[in-house]
């Protein structure tokens, strides 16, 4: 990624000097994060490292014991209308009654008007987003009668259904089947074009050809280029705090692949 | 049932209709209760709900010892209309209560049952202290604690129907709202939803249900009535509206059902309805259990035959 001159202003986050800590216990330390517009980065790390955590401050969900979250340039409970964020799908009551129609409609809530029910405007941008992730043939079905991929699918589309500029995913790869592994990685590279995407995964041989920039957590953060993103540094990461790796797009064949993709 | 019947036909002929009445109550009451009941059960707060009812009874209690131990009836000239009833001391403590549960919810999490517990129990104390220190009450208790909707007159009716519109109107133009918290509280934050302030609006409404509830089933039984109808509905509808719709249509049939039979021999029609209600579920649990049953057994021994065949099975 080039530097730009007006770096702050294409800044889609900028954390400074963070420190989190939940009930006393430290969750992170000093961390320090940029990601420029445009750009496709993953959260990867050890659980109870804070991925999550990191997430729900950059939404404002959650707020800094010390230091700053800037999210599209202002603070993250104003910009995060322009925030689309999908969490995990295995967090919901499975026998919910809703259609796939009915909760990507809940990504339009903002937008809509208040009082009374969704209008033209908000049932036509979630056929859209159900378009965007392949799934306007099943707009009719129960949530619940959906596969664990499909319905991740569908949280995407209420995500991307306010027309957000940055797309935050929170382990969009779990529970996934290994045949729609290639599918989802297609879609996500599809959808980065148009936006930042920044996504949690605990699974880096998914997507280190996806992303531009692999940010590790777990309590604190460092910089690392992506040629050492190797099975023994990988390891060497889960054992240190946060770290960021950079990638070049050029590493795809690169031999030292942490996680081979798996059969 | 047949004395029910005979008595409906007299009033449909011009007698004073006192049947039709409660009949009125009953419909009016099962529109809120499938509504809300819908919102309680899937935002899984039945038991704040029924924590509110238990409360109820100190409403209803100290509306009745200001008005006859203490004679507080003087107001009651403002616009002819009786001010301290059961009723609106009802609607004050569910309030209330719902306004100290939902901050209780919020704010103090880990300690929510609890702190639930001891307000539900307080509630009645107080209500119970309350009517015993009211000469010529005591019997008003049952009729609070098991529901006396045969009690029920025209004139109870019009505040019914008032608070019922109420419930009615606010939950279905927040429905949006509603429906997006009840499924994924932090994501409906995230787009602009003001969580709390509708939370609370969703117990307060949750409240006026209850009081509704009370007069026809009593402050012991609502919670049954408020769950019983959306659980049997959650077995076949498959999105959130369809839910409501099917909660009334079964919660209207039920209350009917239940005051046709007690009417003849005079049995507590709240419970005769709860009782209905429960074997309603019961019967429709088993028979889905024996449907999926059924439907596997029919799976499992061919399925091995045709497995070289073509996979209709697709999960």
């Amino acid at each position: 990624m080039s530097q730009s001159p007006s770096q702050s202003e294409n800044l889609a986050v900028d954390i400074r000097d963070l420190w989190f800590s939940y009930n006393g216990m430290p969750v992170l330390q000093n961390v320090n994060l940029s990601i420029l517009t445009g750009q496709k980065v993953c959260m990867v790390g050890p659980n109870g490292g804070g991925k999550t955590t990191l997430v729900k401050l950059i939404l404002g969900l959650l707020h800094p014991t010390r230091g700053q979250v800037q999210v599209l340039g202002g603070h993250p409970t104003v910009e995060r209308k322009r925030i689309g964020y999908a969490p995990q799908h295995a967090a919901f009551d499975p026998k919910f009654p809703v259609s796939v129609t009915d909760v990507v409609l809940m990504g339009r809530i903002g937008q809509a008007s208040v009082l009374g029910p969704y209008r033209r405007g908000d049932r036509l941008a979630a056929g859209k987003a159900l378009e965007a992730v392949g799934m306007a043939d099943l707009a009719r079905r129960a949530f619940s009668d959906l596969s664990g991929g499909q319905k991740q699918r569908v949280l995407i589309a209420r995500a991307l259904a306010s027309g957000p500029e940055l797309l935050l995913l929170d382990e969009p790869t779990a529970n996934l089947d290994i045949g729609v592994e290639a599918d989802f990685h297609q879609l996500l590279e599809q959808l980065s074009e148009k936006l930042t995407l920044v996504m949690v995964s605990h699974d880096v041989g998914f997507v280190s050809q996806l992303v531009d920039k692999v940010v590790c957590v777990h309590g604190s953060v460092a910089v690392h280029p992506t040629a050492e993103l190797t099975g023994e540094l990988m390891r060497d990461l889960y054992g240190h705090d946060v770290m960021l790796v950079r990638h070049d797009h050029n590493c795809q064949d690169h031999s030292g692949d942490p996680e081979p993709y798996r059969e | 049932m047949s004395d029910f019947l005979r008595t409906l036909q007299s009033e449909l002929a011009g007698a004073p209709p006192v049947l039709l009445c409660i009949l009125g109550v009953g419909l009016l009451t099962s529109i809120a209760c499938g509504v809300v009941g819908t919102y309680v059960v899937t935002r899984r707060i039945t038991y704040l709900a029924g924590g509110i009812a238990h409360c109820v009874l100190g409403g209803m209690g100290a509306a009745i010892y200001c008005r006859k131990a203490l004679d507080w009836s003087i107001i009651d000239p403002i616009w002819g209309v009786q001010w301290i009833t059961p009723l609106s001391g009802a609607v004050v403590a569910a309030l209330l209560a719902a306004a100290i549960i939902g901050v209780v919810s919020l704010r103090f999490k880990q300690r929510e049952d609890t702190v639930i517990s001891a307000l539900w129990a307080s509630g009645m104390a107080i209500g119970v202290l309350f009517i015993s220190a009211t000469p010529g009450y005591q019997q008003d208790l049952m009729g609070y604690l098991f529901g006396d909707i045969l009690i029920v007159s025209p004139v109870k009716l019009i505040p019914i129907a008032i608070l019922d519109a109420v419930v009615i109107v606010v939950s279905l133009l927040l429905y949006k709202q509603f429906v997006a918290i009840c499924f994924d509280e932090e994501f409906a934050r995230t787009r602009g939803v003001r969580v709390e302030l509708h939370y609370l609006t969703l117990l307060g409404l949750t409240a006026l249900t209850v009081v509704l509830l009370v007069s026809v089933v009593g402050i012991v039984m609502v919670i049954a009535l408020l769950t019983i109808p959306v659980a049997i509905a959650g077995q076949f509808a498959r999105r959130m509206w369809q839910m409501m719709v099917l909660a009334v249509l079964l919660s209207i049939a039920l209350t009917t059902t239940g005051l046709a039979v007690s009417y003849g021999p005079n049995l507590p029609s709240g419970a005769i309805i709860i009782v209905l209600a429960a074997g309603l579920y019961l019967a429709v649990l088993l028979i889905n259990m024996l449907l999926a049953r059924a439907r596997r057994r029919n799976i499992t021994p061919t399925s091995p035959r045709e497995a070289e065949g073509p996979s209709t099975r697709t999960s």
